[in-house]
């Protein structure tokens, strides 16, 4: 269930990445990812205001650096603004994803910041490396536009 | 030849410019990690949509104060609809980094994201120009996905 609901994350993805890189286009993208924040922000709190609920909104119990979360999001959209006229989109993409990985295999190894511990097993690193070599693979292509 | 002697002086380690850059990106990756993994637990605490809305809330304080609001442009409405995919991305993380932990989650999102985009290119899906699908990028997406099996059952 939950591998489904992560694959479906991915399609997504790449939907909002759509119409994200128009909407950059159309405003840049710092400022479309801050009109992203608003949209996302209205919708969110408009469920909530006509009761759609799943869990309690307290503040308090949690330490404040998990209340940052949206700050980083910026943040990732600042940065990727910044190098790719520097170093290039593939380039970009691919420190990208390789620190998404490590971090995040990192994360699971230890159990940090409220998850339970996955450990890393030699099997799970020969796959991060296959996905990170698949992804070099696809985005290295130069590809050809049909006529 | 001059352009090519530039790029390859861009490419030098060492490049400030370049370094800089790389170094942007690798933070970017290394937050895109620690923000799943803190919105989960937030989401956890109080609600996965609570923690979607508390997310796009932050998120707004922060973009705003990085792009001063000069001359707004009007946006046409069908391009609002990212904020939309957003609040849904953030709910569906929230609920599935607790179960498979952030590594799968992770390398599931790239494997669907490569082959959505690689099916879409190939019927130039959202009226985009048409990229007809190459054996490499098929060899990449089966590595992918072998890769996937290995972190999953790992």
């Amino acid at each position: 269930m939950a591998f489904f609901l992560a694959l479906l994350n991915g399609v997504i993805g790449s939907l909002s990445r759509l119409v994200n890189a128009s909407l950059a286009v159309f405003a840049g993208s710092l400022r479309g990812s801050l009109i992203n924040h608003i949209v996302g922000t209205v919708v969110a709190g408009g469920l909530l205001v006509v009761g759609v609920r799943t869990g309690v909104l307290q503040f308090g119990g949690l330490p404040w650096y998990y209340w940052i979360g949206g700050c980083m999001g910026v943040f990732v959209v600042a940065a990727s603004n910044y190098a790719v006229p520097r170093i290039g989109a593939v380039l970009l993409g691919m420190l990208l994803l390789a620190a998404q990985l490590i971090t995040s295999a990192g994360l699971d190894h230890f159990g940090l910041l409220g998850g339970s511990p996955i450990a890393l097993s030699w099997t799970r690193i020969a796959g991060l490396a296959l996905v990170l070599t698949g992804a070099a693979v696809t985005m290295t292509e130069r590809r050809r536009r049909r006529e | 030849m001059s352009s090519l002697m530039r790029t390859l002086r861009r490419s030098i380690p060492g490049d400030p410019d370049v370094l800089l850059a790389g170094g942007a990106s690798i933070t970017a990756g290394v937050f895109v990690a620690l923000m799943i993994r803190l919105n989960a637990t937030l989401g956890e605490h109080i609600g996965v949509l609570e923690g979607s809305f508390v997310v796009h809330l932050v998120g707004t304080v922060f973009a705003a104060l990085i792009v001063l609001p000069r001359r707004q442009p009007v946006v046409p409405g069908r391009l609002r609809r990212g904020g939309v995919l957003g609040v849904a991305i953030v709910m569906v993380a929230n609920i599935v980094v607790p179960v498979l932990g952030v590594a799968l989650t992770l390398c599931l999102s790239v494997a669907a994201n490569l082959s959505f985009s690689t099916v879409s290119d190939h019927f130039g899906w959202f009226g985009l120009p048409q990229f007809r699908v190459s054996r490499r990028r098929l060899f990449g997406l089966a590595l992918v996905v072998l890769g996937v099996v290995l972190v999953a059952y790992g």
